[in-house]
């Protein structure tokens, strides 16, 4: 962002030469910009709010339009035809995608089910469970220190909360790999002290943890943000009140941070019923999620309608489980909150 | 003809109607003020004015061209804004200068003028500082500079003292005083403080709910209040209705509540429902009775000595408030609350006004 | 205060520190074994090298999926600022119906698992006749790194005075230029924040770009990944250690140097 120091603030000889250069493309900048062309746009639509409205929400609703909605909508009717020899789509409207996902029966005794896609949905599911608990019971205590702590080192502190979150997921799991593999550092280390251990790696626990990392921070943050809301002369009338520690805690402290704790929750929780990179790197094939079942029924398989099916599902659910989310705490206030 | 000419000026948000068939002229280098309270709809003329709204109804012109459509950097006008939209990216120079960019002005003539311009406000040598850097009423005269830098045909101002504290209003007041018989700008000024209203303008228009309710001089407005409303507004007064009996004897008005009050002049006719002002500073008060003409007993409330002035805020016999002001009062002491006074009222300052709403009996 | 509390305050501290390691100890264990002459990690470590570097600086694959990923991360970071910020003008300055719900699709790329997104797009597009390229990748790349530009963007705008953009107008600014001389540099903290967010998430985004890339336009997290579920080489540590560097300390080294602190005030 060139701003134009040059113009009739500042004495700066050295960048004489530079400012003329700036002043002449600003010249040409204003005859564009004051050209009919442009001007007679204005013009037309002055005072005409709806218009400039859809053109400029348009830009972003248009863009998800053509790059989500419409591959989504193609799925969906993807999800109706058929996997021809070789990968080919058969353009035959049948229901046999949705059917072999399913229509197989449930086990309600030992809730299992026959059917594949059923199991791994559920297994999905229930992963999502385990690690927005993990998340919650990890994330809610340093959420609250950073939120009440008064340290000079509180920004840094929770800069390193973020860090994690700008590197690239597959190093993360990556680094999973390094500790927990059968040569890894914790075998190593635990040797050291003279314990003999193989490996952690591929096995329900190490996706958990490996998905309770990655997504961390996803809890902490607008967990911290209403800590940090809350006025702390609340706490301390609390205490004048004969509240102890812990009963101001769960009188006052608790209510008021469960807006956080919920668009947590939800981050969390939706967040982690998709991955797909987690149960690949960190998991035994027995620990495959929704995510894995589609891209090897895309990619491996070639199925595409099948993996369309399967896709179409996976959304199903995940809208329904928005649209209950949604009764308690608007999404916009999930996504948007944390940002401001 | 006038410069300015608003001509029926109507703006409506939704269902709501901010402003309503409003009509007023403002001559070359005249300075008038848009006077009423918040939500009157003075700051939406003002900013129709500007540009920055579009009428629904009526027309504007300026100098003779009808502007009722030009958008605001069409219009060649100076606007100072309440809480001075100084560009916070920019350094003091570059917001004054920014005008005679956007005009393409080059370079060396802009920073003379931008000078010129900083000079005028007494701000010299802050051109490379940033508004940030600068106190409330600093930034106020960079803004006052950024808007007359440019020579523009109009100045328009809307409430640019109010956020202020009272010291710096009041020396803001004179030097925008000042500036502006200097240059001789025609200036609207948009305010709710009568105070600057009738200090700066030659001519006050007063809005209520949208409404143009009165104008005419500080003087005109202040002493013929022609409605229930600027009567109210204006000045500090006690209110009192009855009816008007006009005689040979002269005007009468007698309250709703018994009270026989001699007037000076009036043109309003016999059996005219009215309202009296009882301007607070136009009354007098004495422990002991006058004999003049109109002349009420009462009982104290309260005493509230505010050093130039004192407010007596009495009962009268006949049951209503009424606040008196005694300017350079010093007997103070002898006043108390459940004290018998008599207060007067000069009867060729006693203000009659129509009342509007057809004075049905009390 | 009292013990009691002292001894609360210590337990809350203690149980964050924990967190912390959980959360670092094994990123920071890379960089540690990136820089180790063994293949296997040891501890307490042993020697300090930079074998594997020279390795990654040796790889032309490497080098080109690191190119590939700047040039994808570049483009889809510079494309999704222009689209969502014109998108968050329209969103926080007009009225329209409906404006909540449609605020909520512009997020829903952050909660489509990337494997449907990726799915959906390379199907979609395979069906429009077009080919695997740099453009698709940018693409996909810009529908999923979007809302974090449209969510700091719009809330730089909720803090924004619009007088300032009125007085520029009535000095004699028309629309655009008001644009380009207040309006943008004001915003441009939230910005180039939102930017910078797109530019690392695009980055490192492996899920959905393994159905997007084809060999030419491979990126590094596909690299890396090809190479830990194949065979694990020590290389991959100092490969992941120069990515952390990229993602994490070159944008902290910017706003550090620019002085502005843009990525602690914006929140994310």
């Amino acid at each position: 962002m060139s701003n134009e120091q040059e113009s009739t603030g500042g004495v700066r000889t050295s960048s004489a030469e530079g400012g003329e250069l700036r002043e002449r493309v600003f010249g040409l900048r204003t005859a564009v910009l004051r050209s009919d062309a442009v001007t007679g746009v204005f013009d037309r639509i002055t005072g005409r709010e709806r218009v400039f409205a859809s053109v400029q929400a348009g830009f972003g609703l248009g863009w998800m339009l053509v790059f989500l909605f419409a591959p989504l909508l193609y799925i969906v009717s993807l999800s109706f035809w058929q996997r021809g020899a070789g990968g080919v789509v058969v353009q035959e409207f049948t229901l046999a995608n949705y059917e072999y996902i399913l229509t197989e029966s449930v086990d309600l005794a030992s809730l299992t089910f026959k059917n594949l896609y059923l199991t791994i949905l559920f297994q999905s599911l229930k992963y999502g469970v385990f690690v927005t608990v993990g998340a919650l019971l990890l994330g809610y205590v340093p959420a609250y220190f950073l939120g009440r702590t008064v340290t000079k080192w509180k920004a840094a502190l929770l800069l390193l909360v973020v860090l994690p979150f700008w590197v690239p997921l597959i190093i993360r799991y990556y680094a999973w790999i390094l500790v927990l593999g059968n040569q890894g550092l914790l075998v190593s280390m635990l040797g050291w002290v003279g314990i003999e251990a193989s490996g952690f790696l591929y096995t329900e626990l190490a996706v958990v943890s490996g998905l309770t990392q990655a997504l961390l921070p996803f809890m902490i943050l607008p967990i911290y943000n209403s800590v940090n809301e809350i006025d702390s002369s609340l706490i301390e009338s609390a205490k004048t009140m004969g509240a102890t520690p812990l009963r101001s805690f769960y009188e006052v402290t608790l209510p008021l941070t469960l807006p956080g704790v919920s668009a947590g929750v939800i981050l969390v929780f939706i967040l982690s019923v998709g991955s797909y990179m987690a149960p690949a790197l960190l998991g035994a094939p027995s620990n495959t999620m929704v995510a894995n079942l589609i891209e090897s029924t895309f990619g491996q398989n070639l199925d595409w309608p099948l993996a369309s099916a399967m896709g179409v599902v996976y959304l199903f659910v995940l809208f329904g489980l928005i649209s209950v989310f949604n009764r308690f705490v608007g999404l916009d206030d999930v996504f948007g909150g944390g940002a401001e | 003809m006038s410069y300015v000419q608003i001509s029926g000026v109507t703006k409506t948000f939704g269902d709501v109607r901010a402003v309503k068939d409003v009509s007023f002229e403002a001559e070359r280098g005249e300075f008038v003020s848009l006077l009423g309270p918040s939500g009157c709809g003075k700051t939406t003329t003002l900013r129709m004015i500007a540009g920055l709204e579009t009428p629904t109804e009526g027309t504007i012109e300026i100098g003779g061209e009808d502007v009722t459509k030009q958008p605001a950097y069409e219009r060649d006008i100076g606007m100072v804004f309440q809480h001075y939209a100084l560009f916070p990216h920019k350094t003091v120079g570059e917001n004054v200068g920014f005008p005679l960019k956007m005009r393409g002005v080059d370079k060396a003539e802009r920073r003379e003028r931008v000078a010129d311009a900083l000079e005028m406000v007494r701000l010299p040598g802050t051109m490379d500082r940033s508004p940030t850097e600068l106190s409330g009423g600093q930034q106020q005269r960079v803004a006052l500079a950024r808007a007359l830098v440019f020579e523009p045909n109009v100045l328009l101002m809307d409430e640019p003292l109010s956020a202020l504290d009272r010291v710096l209003r009041q020396q803001m007041r004179i030097e925008l005083e000042r500036i502006q018989e200097e240059i001789g700008i025609t200036t609207i000024y948009v305010t709710h403080d009568q105070t600057e209203a009738f200090s700066l303008s030659d001519r006050v228009i007063v809005l209520d709910q949208g409404e143009l309710s009165q104008q005419g001089s500080p003087l005109e407005i202040y002493e013929n209040p022609q409605s229930e409303f600027v009567g109210e507004f204006i000045g500090q007064s006690t209110k009192l209705s009855g009816t008007v009996t006009a005689d040979d004897d002269g005007v009468t008005l007698r309250t709703d509540s018994g009270l026989s009050l001699e007037s000076g002049e009036s043109n309003l006719t016999h059996d005219t429902p009215a309202l009296a002002f009882l301007r607070a500073e136009k009354l007098s008060i004495s422990k002991t009775p006058t004999g003049a003409a109109n002349e009420l007993s009462a009982t104290v409330t309260t005493v509230s000595y505010l050093g130039e002035k004192t407010l007596f805020f009495c009962t009268l016999a006949t049951g209503e408030e009424i606040t008196v002001a005694e300017h350079g009062f010093t007997n103070v002491g002898e006043y108390g609350s459940g004290d018998e006074v008599f207060i007067t009222i000069p009867e060729e300052k006693l203000l009659l006004v129509e009342d509007a709403s057809n004075g049905e009996p009390a | 205060m009292s013990s009691r509390d002292e001894l609360g305050w210590a337990a809350v501290k203690g149980t964050t520190g924990l967190v912390y390691l959980f959360l670092l100890f094994p990123l920071l264990a890379v960089v540690i074994i990136s820089f180790q002459p063994s293949k296997y990690p040891t501890f307490p470590p042993e020697g300090l090298s930079l074998t594997w570097y020279e390795a990654f600086l040796d790889s032309d694959r490497m080098l080109s999926a690191l190119t590939n990923s700047f040039i994808v991360a570049l483009g889809a970071s510079v494309c999704a600022g222009v689209v969502g910020t014109i998108t968050a003008l329209g969103f926080v300055r007009r009225s329209f119906p409906g404006k909540n719900v449609l605020s909520s699709v512009l997020f829903l790329p952050m909660i489509i698992s990337p494997v449907v997104i990726g799915v959906a797009l390379t199907a979609f597009l395979t069906r429009m006749g077009m080919q695997k390229s740099y453009l698709l990748l940018i693409a996909g790349h810009t529908t999923l790194v979007l809302p974090y530009i449209f969510v700091t963007v719009r809330a730089q705008l909720y803090g924004f005075d619009r007088a300032v953009e009125e007085a520029a107008m009535t000095l004699g600014a028309n629309e655009l230029e008001t644009f380009f001389e207040v309006t943008l540099p004001l915003i441009a903290p939230g910005l180039a924040a939102g930017m910078l967010l797109a530019f690392v998430i695009s980055f490192g985004e492996f899920t959905a770009t393994q159905f997007w890339v084809q060999p030419a336009t491979t990126t590094a997290p596909i690299e890396i990944y090809t190479m830990v579920r194949t065979s694990i080489t020590p290389m991959i540590n100092a490969m992941a250690t120069v990515l952390m560097l990229i993602t994490v300390a070159v944008p902290l080294a910017l706003d550090v140097l620019l002085g502005k602190n843009l990525i602690l005030k914006s929140g994310l």
